[in-house]
């Protein structure tokens, strides 16, 4: 789908246009999953250097989306894209944002593993089971998030948006264990506020994937699904599926 | 995009156009076409066409050069009488009225349903004159102030007054290319008209010239009924309310001129206002 959407403009000169910017776009989508995979095992293991690592490269990530939008900008103001080429166009722009936060976030558990100056969650620890099975079903979510992008594939994209509630059931569940944990050894309230923020960074990148995956479908149907609740949402896509 | 699209190069291939998608019909229409077929000689340039044109709006007629979109506006004032060997079938109603009734009168109908070219096409006479001759010769105004009075608030309506108002006895032919053609309206309006048809307006025209042309449909909009065909996809989204695309003479879709240019139903429709081969 997103090839056939590139190619075969009578412009050739356009498809070209319309390459670069989907190659952009996947470098970013790659650095960026890289990023909340290092992020998120920067945390776990304590990795320091690690840590840093992910920090400095964050600059990376805003630079491409500087230059994203510029590519997008031009192809705006030069070929004035219509129908599934306008909404490409549309959705790229939204869409670096969401990655671009989620580089964002990532960074944020990047200088948490900074801060945490022990190793506060390892592996012998419960609170890790808790934490490493809502950051595993971020990062699934994300890798797929990218495939699904990469094909525009709105029935992959729908999937994960089902996916919705796990995420924050799995955040509620580290929550009140975090709580639990806060009440019964009060010494621990600093490192344990310290994974409650890096929870919450978590649950944001979930945020910004739905958003995501509801451009993906926008993209390739032409319809808004943002603000539906799910029953809606799959109430109108079946209407055309 | 350098390459020019007509019918012969954009092939449907195999996407068969079977009737039109999205709604070709309003409520509010002031003119309904239905099953409209023109022929020259043995060839068919339109094929069942049914649509209306909705009332005080803008529908813009797209599609690849050759597809019938001269032809079929031809058809709604009844120009194509005039073209030897040109045969029209269907039927054409306008507030009630067949257009191709026995008893109505072209010439009548003509002033009615109003028409601008593409390349604007001023008498060779005065300014005064080019506006002045249809309301004399459908007899419009009983006196010369009258008259005078028809022809200021003409030009004033075409945006041109301000700009010939100290020249209206030099000829119109003196005129810039995009003054001529708000001449050519102010001369169409003169008359009266309910509806307003318009080959490419503004094809020949600077982008500022086209810019007041446009931003003068969309007032007129106010007072008539606007049928447009244009090759700038820019202009039909600019300018109108409702799109038609046209293909092989066929009408392949018509909807709401915002859904057309962000959400196609149809793949030709698709390929032809984002630039592709079909
Ligand atoms: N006076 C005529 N005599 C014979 N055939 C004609 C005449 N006018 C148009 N045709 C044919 O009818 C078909 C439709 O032509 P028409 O001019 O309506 O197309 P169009 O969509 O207005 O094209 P363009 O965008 O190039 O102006 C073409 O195949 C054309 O050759
Ligand atoms: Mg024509």
């Amino acid at each position: 789908m997103f090839e056939n959407n590139i190619k075969g403009h009578i412009s050739k000169q356009f498809d070209m246009e319309l390459e670069t910017v989907r190659e952009h776009l996947f470098k970013m989508g790659g650095l960026v999953e890289k990023q909340v995979q290092d992020a998120f095992t920067a945390l776990v293991d304590g990795n320091d250097k690690l840590a840093k690592k992910v920090i400095k490269r964050d600059s990376k990530v805003n630079a491409l989306e500087l230059k994203i939008d510029e590519l997008c900008t031009q192809i705006l103001a030069q070929r004035q894209p219509a129908a599934s080429d306008l909404r490409l166009i549309i959705t790229i722009i939204k869409i670096i944002t969401d990655l671009e936060r989620i580089g964002d976030e990532a960074e944020k558990l990047a200088v948490a593993a900074q801060n945490v100056k022990e190793k506060h969650i390892s592996a012998d620890r419960e609170e890790y089971q808790y934490f490493s099975a809502l950051g595993e079903l971020i990062l699934e979510m994300l890798k797929k998030t990218l495939d699904a992008l990469a094909r525009m594939d709105t029935d992959d994209a729908l999937e994960i948006i089902k996916q919705e509630n796990e995420v924050h059931e799995r955040f509620d569940e580290l929550l009140s264990y975090l709580i639990d944990c806060m009440k019964k050894k009060p010494k621990t309230i600093k490192s344990v506020l310290s994974i409650t923020w890096s929870a919450r960074a978590l649950e944001r990148m979930g945020d910004h994937i739905q958003n995501i995956n509801e451009f993906i479908i926008y993209q390739a149907k032409g319809r808004d699904i943002r603000h539906l609740d799910l029953d809606k949402l799959i109430a109108t896509l079946d209407e055309d599926f | 995009m350098n390459t020019v699209m007509t019918s012969e190069n954009l092939t449907s291939g195999d996407i068969v156009i079977n009737g039109s998608v999205g709604t070709p019909f309003c409520d509010d229409a002031k003119m309904s076409m239905r099953n409209v077929n023109v022929f020259y000689a043995e060839n068919q340039a339109i094929h069942d066409v049914s649509l209306d044109l909705a009332k005080n709006q803008v529908t813009a007629l797209i599609g690849p050069s050759g597809c019938g979109k001269s032809t079929f506006l031809r058809c709604i004032n009844r120009m194509n009488d005039l073209i030897p060997q040109c045969k029209v079938t269907g039927s054409f109603v306008m507030d009630g009225a067949e257009l191709y009734a026995k008893n109505m009168d072209p010439v009548l109908l003509r002033a009615r349903v109003g028409m601008v070219f593409q390349k604007p096409n001023p008498f060779p006479k005065s300014i005064y004159e080019n506006v002045a001759y249809g309301p004399k010769i459908h007899g419009l105004a009983t006196s010369k102030s009258e008259l005078d009075e028809i022809v200021e608030t003409s030009l004033q309506k075409a945006g041109l007054f301000n700009e010939v108002k100290d020249r209206l006895d030099k000829p119109g032919t003196g005129l810039s290319g995009g003054q001529q053609q708000r001449l050519c309206i102010a001369r169409t309006i003169a008359v009266s008209p309910e509806v307003i048809l318009m080959d490419e307006p503004a094809s020949a025209l600077d982008p500022i010239a086209t810019a007041v042309i446009e931003e003068l449909i969309s007032e007129l909009k106010e007072k008539y009924t606007i049928a447009i065909v244009t090759h700038s996809m820019q202009q039909a989204a600019r300018v109108s309310q409702k799109t038609a695309y046209f293909h092989l003479g066929k009408l392949v879709e018509m909807g709401d001129t915002k859904q057309i240019f962000t959400n196609p139903s149809h793949q030709l429709t698709e390929n032809y206002i984002s630039g592709r081969f079909g």
